[in-house]
């Protein structure tokens, strides 16, 4: 056999072998918790990879695996014969065994690491390592990037078919069936079917494209999350605890980049978890709980935003010894201190140097863990969280972004700006019926099925509009967040749309409500809209609203309704903006103002007729009402006066401060009439 | 090549040699100038230096994002980045302006991102003494500077670094 056949085989059995070796870690330790009869198909499992690493490595010339595997099979025999128990320390000699195997396979190969291909975190040129130049592999998060939104034209291409077709089909409906016109019509209408068929090809092309690169890019979770299950058990061996570890999300598919640097922070947190958390069996028996503690690891995608939630059910956190430890080892001062709350307390466990043990063992009390948790956590742009309840348990809770990958959510409309809600969360579309309804005081609340279910305002939420019960009819998403469930309340539901999901630009990443943004048909960009951070929002807000001082601009210039919010808002009121008259209407009809302020010039209803409306109706009559304008022409104060509006400003008044003054004045005035 | 040719070349060598010597000069003359795109806020007179601008792009397609900061007019998707818009006026605390801006000015940061500020009129290109924009840099910590232009009138210029990460 020449040098390069062997270099070859060499590098095919490296990965073989590595594959096996994973499998047969994870079937051991099955196999140290199985009972009696579901032991046997995990033996044969074992004996069928043993041999097959024997035979593998003993055919091209690695003798000194093959015996380890010869050894191991002899040594596994009689318990498999039996379908015995095997004691710990067989296991312990099993692992360690195949620790070596491993270590021999990985200096044998002709290359070095075992991935395919793992371009450098921040290198924008493919690299190539010597397999990759063998099998041609090559590529960059560069090239990844551009090819993915070569993935997001296309789907924007998929749309805008779509609009075209729904246009031609709207154009279709004007022709009239007579005899000259019948061809025509069937003509079109043939184009329109023709387009629609084109477009769904077009989504097809999409699909299987990004369906390749997620292939190229992106691994199941489940290679990063099994090798733990051994971490786990060895260093429950250590620590003489029990622990079990189990998954959620393990079959998710994630950026290679964000698991290889996940990898250390999960080894940090379960280690965490057992050391500090998970309590010896002793205690966890005589405090009523299962001898094995559990850990879990639970992994959820949300359009572009990845959450991790590590958790155990130990002693939890225990905050008095955290902040003699804080104070003791320098981290924060005692004047700091004594102003944090317990949940502040917490987030001191990332802090550099911070320890609660008092001894090193070989994999804590340095005080280094969770210090680079946080570090690789913050590299990926996210952040961590600590929940903790003493007794019960700790849960650490990971948030970043992905940037990878489409995501199917629903267009729904909240006042006359669109949002993308993910599909994933959406159980459902209703009609919101007024008898289904039970208002209260604080809160409203839907009968949906068997269940009463919250209603939570999406204008209201998003501070475009106060929060009130539902017209009749009206829709309503139900959304399905973690543990709650709600009914959303829009104002319209759009439709469905495949989008590609990217991060808001860096000074707006930390809104909590959006998970990114997406571009659709038009071009414009639709804002995607995080359930959980709804139902944050909602639960923490339960309270009847304060009463403010509360201002309506309407405005069809989106850079005067900004201008005139932070004038108003700089000032302590609350300003609600909306782009135009039927708008504006609609939110006098259902809140209350203390006074609007609102352009002259404007597209389907100007401010004079927008001034009659709202003083021909009883909700709109007796609100002060300021017209502005960039003309300063006596005609305008003429007629805005016969209107109704109690003043008239331009925006060079504007410009002298004058807006604040007289918004004040027409209140005032107001109430003295009053 | 004929003595006709030969002279016809020489007269546009001439002229090309003019052309370049007149260039020359000008650039000398420009040597201690900032070329800046001015425009006004309000009634003031504001500027930013050309070397910070990357685009003047119509204000549309503009997403307003509910609950950003107030200066924050919305997001934009300029040349395949997501881009945030701000009101300049309100980023610079100016109470009002003459008309509602159409416009918006693109603007690379020191740390290569864009933003996008808003402007009521398309800027036109002007040009400031060095020297004195350097001596008010040196003068004042603010986001944007006071300086003397060429015509003697008080021009602010806007310091993109300071604005935004300031």
């Amino acid at each position: 056999m020449d040098a390069q056949s062997l270099r070859l085989l060499l590098a095919a059995f490296a990965a073989e072998a590595t594959e096996i070796i994973e499998r047969l870690t994870r079937v051991i330790l099955q196999l140290e918790s199985a009972p009696g009869d579901s032991a046997e198909p995990l033996f044969d499992e074992l004996g069928r990879g043993l041999h097959t690493l024997k035979g593998t490595a003993g055919s091209i010339g690695l003798d000194g695996v093959a015996a380890i595997a010869h050894d191991l099979e002899t040594l596994v025999a009689p318990y498999r014969k039996d379908r015995a128990a095997m004691p710990v320390e067989v296991t312990d000699e099993l692992l360690r065994s195949l620790d070596r195997i491993s270590s021999m396979v990985r200096d044998a190969s002709p290359v070095t690491g075992d991935e395919p291909a793992e371009p450098g975190e921040d290198s924008e040129e493919p690299t190539r390592s010597p397999r990759d130049a063998e099998l041609g592999w090559r590529v960059s998060p560069k090239q990844i990037r551009e090819l993915m939104r070569e993935v997001e034209r296309l789907r924007n291409l998929r749309m805008r078919i779509e609009e075209r077709r729904r246009r031609l089909l709207r154009e279709i409906e004007l022709i009239a069936w007579s005899s000259g016109d019948r061809a025509h019509r069937v003509a079109l209408m043939g184009a329109a079917r023709g387009l629609r068929t084109d477009g769904e090809e077009l989504g097809d092309v999409a699909n299987a494209v990004e369906g390749g690169i997620k292939d190229i890019w992106t691994l199941p979770a489940r290679m990063v999350l099994e090798p733990l299950e051994r971490v786990v058990r060895d260093h429950c061996r250590e620590s003489g605890k029990l622990a079990r570890l189990s998954f959620v999300g393990a079959e998710l598919a994630l950026d290679r980049r964000v698991l290889e640097a996940l990898k250390g922070p999960f080894v940090h947190l379960v280690r965490n978890a057992i050391d500090h958390g998970i309590e010896s069996p002793e205690v966890r028996a005589s405090s009523g709980k299962h001898e094995v503690g559990s850990l879990s690891i639970r992994l959820e995608q949300q359009g572009n935003l990845l959450f991790v939630e590590v958790s155990d059910d130990g002693r939890g956190l225990d905050h008095d010894r955290i902040r003699r430890v804080a104070r003791d080892r320098g981290v924060s001062t005692e004047g700091e201190i004594a102003q944090m709350s317990d949940g502040e307390v917490a987030q001191l466990v990332f802090e550099p140097g911070f320890s609660t043990r008092t001894s090193v063992s070989t994999t804590s009390g340095r005080g280094v863990g969770l210090d680079v948790v946080m570090t690789e956590v913050r590299a990926l742009q996210g952040h961590i969280e600590v929940q903790t309840t003493a007794g019960q348990g700790t849960r650490f809770v990971l948030t970043m972004p992905v940037d990878l990958g489409s995501s199917q959510v629903l267009l729904v409309r909240c006042g006359d700006q669109r949002f993308g809600v993910p599909t994933l969360s959406t159980e459902s579309v209703i009609a919101v019926r007024s008898e289904r309804m039970q208002v209260g005081r604080t809160r409203i609340r839907l009968m949906h099925g068997d269940h009463l279910l919250p209603v939570v305002s999406l204008a209201a939420q998003l501070g475009l509009a106060d929060s009130s019960a539902p017209s009749e009819r009206q829709p309503a998403l139900i959304v399905q967040s973690q543990t709650e469930r709600f009914a959303l309340v829009v104002d319209e539901v759009l439709g469905e749309n495949d989008v590609v999901i990217r991060p808001l630009p860096e000074e707006q990443r930390s809104l909590p409500a959006y998970q990114g943004v997406a571009t659709v048909a038009s071009g414009e960009l639709l804002l995607v809209l995080r359930p959980d951070w709804i139902a944050e929002v909602w639960r923490g807000d339960q309270k009847p609203i304060a009463a403010t001082r509360r201002v309506l601009v309407v405005d069809d210039s989106v850079t005067a309704r900004a201008l005139h919010r932070a004038m108003l808002e700089a000032a302590g009121w609350t300003v609600h903006a909306v782009g135009g008259g039927r708008q504006a209407l609609e939110h006098i009809r259902r809140s209350a103002y203390d006074a609007v302020v609102c352009d002259i010039a404007m597209p389907e209803m100007d401010g004079f007729q927008l001034t009659r409306e709202m003083r021909a109706s009883p909700e709109g009559v007796a609100i002060p009402i300021i017209l502005v304008s960039a003309h300063d022409a006596d005609e305008d104060r003429v007629e805005g006066s016969a209107a109704g509006a109690d003043a008239f400003l331009s925006k060079r008044d504007c410009a002298s401060g004058r807006l604040l003054a007289e918004v004040s004045k027409v209140i005032s005035n107001k109430r003295a009439h009053a | 090549m004929t003595d006709e040719s030969s002279t016809a070349e020489r007269l546009v060598l001439r002229r090309r040699a003019e052309r370049l010597r007149l260039a020359e000069r000008t650039d000398t003359a420009d040597e201690g100038t900032v070329a800046i795109a001015s425009f006004h806020v309000g009634e003031d007179q504001f500027a930013i230096e050309l070397a910070r601008m990357r685009a003047v792009v119509p204000l549309r397609l503009v997403t307003p994002v509910p609950l950003a900061r107030p200066h924050v007019i919305g997001v934009l998707k300029f040349d395949g980045r997501i881009v945030t818009a701000h009101s300049l006026a309100a980023r610079l605390g100016v109470r009002g302006w003459r008309h509602d801006p159409e416009i918006l000015i693109v603007v690379e940061l020191p740390n290569g991102e864009l933003a996008a500020l808003d402007c009521e009129e398309v800027p036109t290109a002007d040009a400031l003494p060095a020297k004195r924009l350097a001596e008010a840099r040196a003068r004042s910590a603010d986001a944007w500077l006071e300086v003397e232009g060429m015509n003697g009138k008080i021009v602010n210029v806007v310091d993109v670094a300071r604005l935004f990460c300031g």
